[in-house]
């Protein structure tokens, strides 16, 4: 399973570590061109020095170089000499160490030619690279040393000072430092090339601990902030562990439980939030799913408890015709509730399911109320209620005749079963536009009150919780809710002034009005059950 | 013994009370809470046995306001809620017992005279009183071991004194145990079934069962 918490560690080390390593990489080249750039610039100077030490008299050249001030051009020899020497001239242990720690360097001076006029003596037989035919100016490039390792090189082509000879004619320089022009070179355009190389074992050496001790500290900040990554996101997800944990305490019997924690984060607030709304719909649906199984033990065990009474003492005292005749009505009353509820339910399945089929034919409101009134007459007569039919004769819908006929039959036989006594019944058509049709049932109540109007389509949900009486078992108006999902109608209730409870049908398709054309002509108006 | 009966199915109050006045129990029927508790606060009862879900007022109310009063009749919730939670509710509020819908007559009536022997505090469903014998389980009576066939309302007045062994009750406390609250009878019918059961209990000279205690009413030794 995927974790969060370890992809964003990995995510987190793997940027944390390719930053590092740019980081790295550019420290190491800004480094390595700032020291190189160093090294070139003490080797020029190295050769500008022998420059300054050469110049021409007539067509003399001097090279005023003195091996004892530049040590490092002496020949490797003359070093071990020195140190094997050290017993007669006891040297400082200081230079001792020098000599020892010192990288060679070399030199050579060249004509345009290529005749060297002179070279260090470090470079025994040898001779330096030399590009002989650059113009003036200064030239660096890397090279193999004699010795077989790396080294730099760097190649000056100048014009050596002049020098006035001496009037007194004395020889200063020293017959070794000079250097007769060859017959063939024109010492007036003279240029001579000096090349200077030196050794670049100590820088390279630099270079490897730089770069070793930037990569193990790179190594060693990387392991600091994986511990730091590691303990930030241990925090960072202490509240999402919290809620886990009060997430799964939550059980069926826990419902109203909801998830707290003291300032959560920001984007843990928001899915707090949500969870804690699903939670409420949760136990509301619980809460629902248990009412409805309460309600239908309810509604089957009521009248399965008269049966069985009914049947035990009617077969204990079956002599007594009076109660006999009675039993048996009470049996077929009892059969018929139950029926009743079995077919609601039976129906709302199909509803749930989508297996309800719409077969639509054209059905005449006006004439649909009248029958349903007439059905229910036999209550309507007892209580005393009036029907006051206000439903346009021509006011037709193309629907489905039988689950439109239960719908309203259902609305009617609540009307009558709750209205107040000696009240009537209003039916009405309302055209709250030029496409749509309503159809709207009002009737006098006693007890209903605005806060009944959310639950009224509750399945098996009545004002009276005893839910006295068997023929009303609560289902007809989620059934009547169900039905016009179905045929794709709007249902509407409204409790207005003076206890008038409404219920409305809005119909915004199939509705046709004035006489029957050909499209319906296959199916007349026949609401006679 | 007389029974309250409350629950608003009317066809189930008549299934009840056509059967348990067959047991022998004078029963009074009741499909309102209102009424029930009406009921139960004025008239001395054996039993009730009381639904829950009822218009007017719910059974568990009744139960409480009943309770609180101070009333110490036997109650026996008979209902179709069947959680755990409702019957532990029912009998923490003071029920004696519970019995969920639907249900066998027979147990309802077995359950019934167990109460009512708690009342009296009769562990055993058989009385013996000299040569006669009850049956309060099977609502008969022997005598020397035959049978003595009663009539229901000769059986409770029997049982009625037989449980209250020792104690003089007068004819309208026996009226009043054994018919309805609702019924018309005099006392005379008391004389009338006490008369009988000297005669179906009594023979060989032996001392009559039932005694009077002249001016005050009858008693069984």
């Amino acid at each position: 399973m995927r974790s969060i918490r370890k992809q964003l560690t990995l995510r987190i080390l793997a940027g944390t570590f390719l930053m590092l390593l740019l980081a790295g990489a550019v420290f190491c080249i800004v480094v390595r061109s700032r020291v190189m750039a160093e090294f070139d610039r003490a080797l020029e100077a190295k050769a500008r020095a022998l420059v300054a030490l050469t110049s021409r008299e007539e067509r003399m050249l001097d090279i005023d170089f003195d091996e004892d001030a530049m040590p490092e051009f002496a020949a490797e020899d003359d070093e071990d000499d020195d140190e094997d020497g050290g017993d007669q001239d006891e040297p400082d242990d200081d230079e001792d160490e020098d000599a020892e720690e010192r990288e060679p360097e070399y030199f050579e001076m060249r004509l345009r030619s290529g005749v060297t006029v002179r070279k260090s003596p470090s470079l025994a037989g040898d001779s330096l690279p030399a590009e002989l035919d650059a113009a003036r100016g200064t030239l660096l490039r890397s090279l193999r040393l004699r010795d077989g390792g790396r080294g730099r090189l760097v190649q000056v082509t100048f014009a050596p000072t002049v020098e006035e000879p001496d009037e007194d004619g004395d020889e200063d320089a020293d017959d070794e430092d000079c250097f007769e022009l060859p017959e063939s070179v024109d010492e007036a355009g003279l240029e001579l090339i000096l090349v200077v190389a030196r050794s670049r074992e100590d820088l390279d050496a630099l270079l490897g601990f730089l770069y070793l001790a930037f990569a193990l500290l790179g190594l060693a900040l990387l392991a600091g902030i994986a511990a730091l990554v590691r303990g930030a996101m241990r925090r960072g997800f202490r509240p999402l562990d919290a809620v886990n944990a009060q997430v799964r305490d939550i059980g069926p019997e826990s419902l109203d439980g909801r998830i707290r924690l003291a300032s959560p984060p920001e984007e843990l607030a928001t899915i707090i939030a949500g969870l804690n709304g699903l939670l409420g719909r949760v136990e509301d649906g619980f809460a629902r799913e248990r009412r409805f199984s309460s309600d239908v033990a309810h509604e089957l065990r009521t009248p399965v408890a008269e049966l069985r009474t009914a049947c035990e003492v009617g077969g204990k005292w079956p002599e007594d015709p009076r109660h006999t005749r009675q039993f048996f009505a009470d049996i077929e009353d009892i059969a018929q509730q139950m029926e009743r509820v079995v077919a609601n339910l039976l129906e709302l399945t199909r509803c749930d399911n989508g297996t309800s089929t719409v077969i639509p034919e054209r059905m005449h409101l006006r004439t649909l109320v009248e029958d349903c009134w007439r059905r229910g007459g036999r209550d309507a007569e007892a209580n005393g209620l009036r029907l006051d039919n206000r439903v346009d004769a021509d006011a037709a819908v193309l629907t489905d005749r039988g689950k439109l006929q239960m719908m309203v039959q259902n609305l009617i036989d609540n009307a009558v079963f709750y209205s107040v006594s000696g009240s009537t019944v209003v039916c009405r058509t309302e055209r709250p536009d030029a496409d749509r049709l309503a159809l709207a049932l009002a009737n006098e109540t006693r007890d209903l009150e605005r806060q009944d109007l959310k639950p009224i389509f509750d399945r098996f949900w009545r004002k009276d919780v005893a839910r006295t009486g068997g023929r009303h078992s609560g289902l007809g108006l989620s059934l009547v809710r169900d039905l016009a999902r179905v045929l794709g109608a709007d249902l509407d209730v409204d409790l207005e002034e003076g206890g008038i409870f409404v219920v409305r049908m809005v119909f915004s398709s199939g509705v046709v009005s004035g006489p029957d054309n050909e499209e319906t002509a296959g199916t007349p108006p026949r609401n006679e059950e | 013994m007389k029974l309250l009966v409350i629950d608003d199915s009317e066809r189930l109050l008549r299934s009840l009370g056509r059967g348990l006045r067959k047991m022998g129990y004078s029963v009074d029927l009741v499909a309102d809470g209102k009424d029930g508790l009406d009921y139960a606060r004025l008239n001395d009862y054996d039993v009730i046995v009381l639904d829950l879900m009822l218009p007017g007022m719910d059974g568990l109310t009744i139960l409480r306001r009943l309770r609180g009063m101070g009333k110490q009749t036997h109650i026996l919730i008979l209902s179709a809620k069947d959680q755990v939670e409702d019957r532990i509710k029912g009998l923490q509020l003071g029920a004696d017992d519970y019995m969920v819908k639907p249900f066998s007559f027979d147990e309802l009536c077995a359950r019934i005279d167990a109460l009512i022997r708690r009342r009296y505090e009769a562990k055993n469903p058989a009385i013996t009183i000299g040569s006669v014998s009850l049956d309060t389980s099977a609502k008969r009576v022997y005598r020397d071991g035959e049978p003595v066939l009663l009539t229901p309302g000769e059986y409770a007045v029997l049982e009625t004194l037989a449980l209250n062994r020792g104690r003089v009750l007068s004819k309208e406390q026996l009226l009043d145990a054994i018919h309805d609250s609702d019924s018309y009878a005099g006392t005379n019918v008391i004389e009338v079934m006490v008369c009988n059961l000297r005669k179906k209990t009594g023979g060989n000279g032996d001392a009559p069962v039932v005694k009077t205690r002249r001016g005050y009413g009858y008693y069984v030794e």
